[in-house]
Parts: structure tokens; sequence; C-alpha cells
């Protein structure tokens, strides 16, 4: 999109983690492709300043660094403030999902670093966007979180335990931030970017397959529900875990 | 189907609150509707609040839990306005009581209109769906599904239409079809003032009293349930299928 074609400024503000690509951009798109600005968070400085160049310099800025480093929190939505003045949505979507196989031999570390990254700081992005601006502005937060953190899954242990946390992290948040902030989670099944590729890669169909809506997500899926729940449009929702996966957990019956 | 080309959309108990609410919402969105409540006079307001805004409505008389009085709306409907792709299942009743006070017509009522009603009106529409290679269904459960003091007719319907609505996404979903289910918390309508005047409080003071145990700290309105079934309705959800959205103003499970 080039930027004669976006729309007119919506005057509300974004701050999304790990958006230099895949969902997190995706995310980013939508909310530009309505009228607001956005902040893009993420490790690579080269694929944030790429990001931002498409997204278009006049909508979008970016910090770079890693999401769980306090600093960097800080800093993000400081420089989110000084840009643009406010920062109405926080979405956190900055996570690792970085072992695959089972958890009975994880490294205790490894457990660690998964908690603090997908866990620990979205936390963290929520207590700086609350503070600087939400808390007496108020405005709205989406996690992204994952069927992963609702059901058990084969290879993925670490990563689904950590999902869950943040399921839980999302209604206490939803109390503790009532009324000035709503605060929901966005639970995708597998969608179709980088961060995904060793759950499709190669047997794409296959997969599809046993998906109710016979395909598997694309960010744009997760970036119309990160709208909606963004808008005025959900103002009486909150706490909630919507699960965008085109029918896949629906598997309580006998098949 | 071109996406150019106007959606048809039902919303049954459409003649007030929620379900009319829902009908004008989805005739903002360029939907044209078809008002069905069980009294086709009773859904003037609704259709004129449509029109005069420039939309596309048309009302319809159908008791939903009678098999034959469905398939001829639909058919009428497919005939004035084109084969509908969009069914809101709203259309429902209370017959509160305690269980030992309740008596089995209660009982039934409840079932037909909400379950049986359901069940019919998704029966007559999915040929339409499935043919368009499109279609979103949503059925309004409650919170009530969670278990609620003198509706054990009610909460049973309402937990009821979470599964039909898991087993329609699980149906449906290769066709294109999706189904969804929204939860209504305390929602201003009539219905909730006749609770009001069950339980022997003024209504303001029932509303205030909900407030403070909501997060939100206010009440819902027709207009938060709509713009939920707007979503969902909306060609952006097309992955979004089997779920149940609490709208509610805090968090239930």
């Amino acid at each position: 999109m080039t930027t004669s074609e976006l729309p007119e400024l919506s005057g509300k503000v974004a701050l999304i983690t790990g958006a230099s690509r895949g969902i997190g951009y995706g995310i980013a798109e939508a909310l530009i492709a309505r009228g607001d600005r956005v902040c893009i968070t993420g490790r690579g400085e080269d694929a944030l300043k790429e990001a931002v160049e498409q997204l278009g310099s006049d909508r979008a800025i970016y910090v770079a660094g890693k999401a769980h480093d306090e600093g960097h929190q800080a800093a993000a939505v400081e420089r989110t403030m000084e840009a643009f003045g406010r920062v109405d949505f926080l979405v956190n979507n900055a996570g690792t999902n970085p072992v695959f196989g089972p958890i009975a031999e994880l490294d205790l570390n490894v457990a660690r670093k998964v908690f603090e990254t997908n866990v620990v700081s979205a936390l963290g992005f929520a207590q700086q966007t609350w503070k600087a601006w939400q808390k007496e502005n108020g405005g709205a937060i989406v996690n992204i979180t994952s069927v992963a953190g609702i059901s058990a899954s084969p290879f993925i242990g670490a990563y689904g335990i950590s999902k869950a946390a943040m399921v839980n992290l999302t209604l206490q948040l939803a109390h503790e931030f009532a009324p000035q902030v709503r605060v929901n989670s966005i639970a995708p099944a597998v969608v179709k970017t980088k961060f995904a590729t060793a759950l499709y890669e190669g047997r794409e169909a296959e997969v599809a397959a046993t998906y109710p809506m016979g395909r598997l997500g694309v960010p744009e899926d997760i970036g119309g529900a990160a709208a909606f729940l963004t808008s005025e449009q959900s103002g009486w929702i909150t706490g909630q875990n919507l699960v965008v996966d085109g029918g896949k957990f629906l598997n309580a019956g006998v098949e | 189907m071109s996406t150019t080309e106007q959606r048809v959309a039902i919303v049954t108990g459409a003649a007030r609150g929620i379900g009319a609410a829902t009908a004008i919402r989805l005739a903002e969105e360029g939907r044209a509707v078809a008002v069905i409540d069980l009294d086709e006079a009773a859904c003037k307001d609704t259709v004129e609040a449509i029109t005069a805004a420039g939309g596309k409505a048309l009302a319809v008389g159908c008791d939903v839990s009678d098999e034959a009085q469905v398939e001829a709306a639909i058919a009428r409907i497919a005939e004035e306005l084109g084969a509908p792709t969009i069914l809101v299942n709203n259309a429902g009743v209370l017959r509160d009581n305690l269980l030992f006070k309740m008596s089995a017509n209660d009982w039934d009522t409840v079932m037909n209109v909400h379950l049986r009603g359901a069940f019919l009106m998704s029966k007559y529409v999915q040929k339409h769906m499935v043919d368009a290679k499109f279609g979103r269904i949503v059925n309004l459960s409650s919170s009530s599904a969670l278990g609620n003091r003198g509706q054990v007719n009610y909460s049973a319907a309402k937990a009821g239409l979470q599964g039909f609505t898991k087993t329609l996404a699980k149906e449906l979903g290769k066709f294109g079809v999706t189904a969804n289910s929204v939860a209504p918390g305390f929602i201003v309508t009539e219905m909730t003032k006749a609770t009001a005047e069950r339980v022997g409080m003024g209504f303001e003071d029932f509303q205030a009293a909900a407030a403070t145990q909501i997060p939100v700290q206010r009440v819902g309105r027709p207009a938060d349930i709509a713009n939920a079934i707007a979503f969902f309705t909306g060609e952006a959800a097309g992955f979004v299928s089997g779920q149940v959205m609490y709208v509610a103003g805090g968090p239930l499970n």
C-alpha cells in the first residue's frame, strides 16, 4: 500500500511487539489500514527498517531490542509517546518457540527463556503502557496466545505452557485494568509465517485437510481479529481468548 | 457470487432488543436483511429503521419452531431478497422458574424456540450457503449457559446452542461456512426488564446493581452484541469458526 492510499488518521496509536514480519506485521498492516499509527518492535534492525518502509514511514516507527529486556520495554513505550504522543493499544505478539520435542528432556534454562520472552515480557510491556498512557486515558491490550495454550501439543510443550500462562495473564489484566482498558487475547492455530514453517512445510495440503475450513491461517486472519478487539466495536468484550483456528481444535467428538 | 453482490442476512427474533439492533447493524454493513419474528406486523419498526437509512429489509412472520413455517419463510426470503448466506439465530423466550415449580410446558417452549428453532433455520438455510460456498451462522448463547438460578430451561438451551455451534462448524467448514456463538451478559432489553420484575426490583436499580459486578462497570446494550455479530458475519472473520465469545464486560468461562 502506498502512502497516498492510506486512510485519514484515526488518531489512535498502537505498539506491536515482534512485528517485523508474520502475524505481528499482519496486525500492523490491519491497524494502519484503518488509520492508526504504529510502533513495531523486534530484534533485527534491518527487518524492522524494511517493514517500516513498507508500512509507510509517516505511519510507522520501530524500536529494536529484545522483548524480555526491561530497558527495551521502557524505550519502546517512551519512543512511541515521543513520536505520536499516546499509546492506545498494546499488542503483545513477540514470542519464541526455540525447541521442538518432548518436555521430558527439556533443558530447564530453555523453559525459563520461553517463559521470560513469552509471558514476563508481555507483562512488562503491559505495565509500561499502563503507566505511560492507558491508566489515565484508557485503551486496549491484545495478547497473542496460541491454541497450543489450550490443548496439549506433541512437540511444542514449553511453548504451550507459556501460552496458557498468557491466557491467564489476559484474565488477570482484564480484571485489574478495568474499566479503563480492555484486555483480550487471540489464539491462532497454524498461520503461514516463517515462525511456523516447521509445522507445515512440505506437507501443507495434508495439514490443511485436518482443518474444518480446509486451509491454514494467514496473517490477515489474525489482523482482522486484532483490529476488532482494538476497536469500539468490541467495547464490552474483555478477558476473552478468541480462538482463530479455522475450526481445527473443535475435536471433542469421536471421529 | 461476486463479492460486490449484496449478501442476504436473516435475523430471527428481530422485532425488538438484540435482534433488532443486529438487523439494523447488518444492514449498515450493506446486507439485505430478512427480519423474522413471530408476528410479521411487529417487525415493522425494525424494517422501517433499515429502509429509512437507505437499506433493504423484508419483514417475515414465522414461528421458528414450526418446520413448515420455516421452510416457507426461507423460500420467500430467497425469492424476494435472494439466497440467504448469513443467519443469526437470535429468537428466544424466557419461562423462568425454580426447578420444582417449572412446568414441562415451560421447559418445552424454551427448548423448542432456541434449539429446535436454530436447528430448523440452519437446516433450511444451509443449502443456500453451500451453493454459494460462503456462509456465516451466529447462534446467540448467553452467560446463563454457565448456570443461572431460576433458568434451568434457558441455561440448558443456551449451553445446547454452544454444542450446536461447534458441530455446525465441523460439518459445514469445508463449504466455506463458519458457525460461531455470541454469549451476552447483562444487556438492557425487555427481556432483562422482565427479569428485574421477576426478582422484584426496579429496572434502574437492577441495572446499577449489575454494573457494580461487571469489570468494565457498565451494563451492556444491544449494540454491543450487534457489533460482535457484525464481526463474526464479516468477510474478515472467515477463519474464525466454532467459537463462543462472551460479550459480557468481563471474563467469563
